[in-house]
């Protein structure tokens, strides 16, 4: 039984765009000025290229957003100066390959999903921006241009760093009480400050099961606060897949261990279009997972490259699940819960989480169990962050 | 094992200070406090200390420099650091830097004093 997370691109969908494409068709045949009076009213940044990538339109938007006018930027190699795209960690994704406007004119898809990267406005200041690309083609479909549709969060990301922030102060605002009630009731308990009596043992027990109870809650409140963050917290930079999986794997051995189970890692360097810290999240709680619902055996984490995606599996030989469970995994706060598990602990959002940074890298996730047969997870990757409609559109790639 | 061993304690919360150090005290060590960084890369620098425990959010320096600042100088004293700070980057971030163990908060008071042992035993 095999459940993915991502849905599939629908036959409606494919029928609604032969309708647009006949409109589009009706509408601006010999009239590209509606066309282009449509572009420039887009309150987006937005800009049409050649094959080369050299700049044919540039909208408003473009020019009060970038500081450059249309007249500075036009012929002008959109790779040069002008944007000066870069990840989070300021290399330049026009010159690594990654560029996704040159992705999508390489493998005639779009990709759609707004990707969040650095630019450089004409006063030399940082910009965040998201970008949409999608390649433009010709009657016979050959790709002849491209499109990029760029909007400035700069704002919205100080803001989210603001609230970053803030979440970080109150996790520790939260935990030191914690910290402090707890050692004492252990204390206490363990007669370090004293006998105590057997009344006093009882009611610090309950104080102490209370506390740990609380202690789940504010867990599970930072685990949803940072499952809302997934959203639109993802920051794109050129990353090797390897290294991140090398150090989940690390971070778990000791619990594996603890368990008697084997835990192995085949990966080798696979550069990709990727948020690190988000795949790690995603990669540790996949193994967590594995490790959490296996009591025997192994659990192995294997990494490869497939025609332009990178792709991951957790594979687990534990528990396994049915049907019934298999549909509801990805679902936030449901629990695979029985009397062998009831113990384990967990707010249940584990692979919600997981399947929110997946889509934001336009990647899929897919489950394959049997009960009692352990499971396997997949995650596929696409190695620049385009929509997954390669096989509709017929795209063939390099 | 732990007796007469010295122990600085480097934590801002008064009241989280003195449960850790009622705690290490009663286990035989002697405690000495500092209450924010670069207290506590004076302290290390120049008292015969056996072990630091350092917390990792603290005011004038964080945890994190002043692990820097004392294993460039002192690389054999061993570090225990503290923190709510619980995200796999954070803790790799310490252990690079040369960190014993990486606490998270809340921890037992019985798991500090274990990590502690094993330091002393190394």
């Amino acid at each position: 039984m095999r459940i993915s997370a991502t849905p599939e691109r629908c036959f409606e969908k494919t029928m609604a765009k032969e309708k647009l494409e006949r409109i589009l068709r009706h509408s601006f045949m010999g009239n590209a000025k509606n066309l282009i009076n449509i572009l420039l009213s887009i309150n987006d940044g937005v800009y049409l290229t050649d094959r080369e990538r050299r700049i044919v339109f540039w909208n408003r938007a473009a020019e009060v957003i970038t500081g450059y006018s249309a007249d500075e930027v036009m012929h002008h190699f959109c790779s040069e100066d002008i944007l000066s795209h870069t990840d989070h960690e300021g290399n330049s994704l026009c010159q690594s390959g990654l560029c996704p406007l040159n992705q999508s004119m390489l493998w005639g898809v779009p990709g759609t999903k707004p990707l969040a990267i650095l630019a450089r406005h004409r006063d030399g200041s940082q910009l965040a921006v998201e970008v949409s690309v999608a390649p433009l083609v010709d009657d016979k479909g050959d790709v002849i241009g491209g499109v990029e549709v760029f909007r400035d969060v700069t704002e919205k990301r100080e803001l989210e760093e603001a609230k970053a922030r803030f979440l970080s102060g109150v996790t520790h605002e939260l935990r030191t009480p914690i910290t402090v009630i707890t050692g004492y009731l252990e204390m206490m308990m363990e007669g370090d400050a004293g006998e105590i009596s057997e009344d006093q043992e009882s009611f610090l027990t309950d104080c102490l099961a209370e506390v740990q109870r609380l202690e789940k809650l504010i867990n599970d409140l930072l685990d949803l606060a940072r499952f809302e963050a997934t959203e639109f917290s993802v920051r794109f930079q050129i990353m090797n897949l390897a290294p991140i999986l090398e150090r989940v794997v690390k971070g778990y051995a000791a619990e594996a261990e603890k368990k008697g189970l084997e835990l192995e890692l085949h990966a080798p360097p696979i550069d990709i279009l990727g948020d690190p810290d988000r795949l790690q999240q995603a990669f540790a709680n996949l193994v967590a997972n594995a490790i959490k619902y296996t009591s025997a055996g192994k659990v192995s984490v294997d990494a490869g490259v497939d025609d332009g995606w990178a792709v991951v599996g957790v594979r687990d030989t534990g528990m396994g699940m049915d049907e019934g469970e298999l549909q509801r995994i990805f679902e936030p706060f449901y629990r695979v819960d029985d009397e062998s598990t009831r113990s384990l602990e967990g707010s249940g959002i584990g692979l919600s989480i997981v399947r929110r940074i997946v889509e934001s890298h336009s990647g899929e996730i897919e489950a394959e169990s049997r009960r009692g047969e352990g499971s396997v997870f997949t995650i596929r990757l696409p190695l620049t962050p385009l929509d997954t409609m390669r096989s509709l559109e017929g795209g063939e790639g390099p | 094992m732990s007796l007469g061993k010295r122990v600085l304690l480097a934590e801002d919360e008064a009241r989280l200070a003195r449960m850790i150090s009622y705690k290490l005290e009663h286990e035989g060590f002697e405690v000495v406090l500092a209450v924010n960084g670069s207290e506590a890369v004076d302290l290390c620098l120049n008292r015969e200390l056996d072990v630091a425990v350092l917390d990792v959010m603290m005011p004038v320096m964080d945890g994190f420099q002043v692990l820097r600042r004392v294993k460039a100088s002192k690389p054999s004293l061993p570090v225990i650091l503290l923190s709510a700070r619980s995200r796999e980057q954070d803790i790799d971030y310490g252990m690079e830097l040369g960190a014993s163990f990486y606490l998270t908060k809340p921890f037992k008071p019985g798991e500090l004093v274990e990590c502690l042992n094993r330091c002393m035993e190394a």
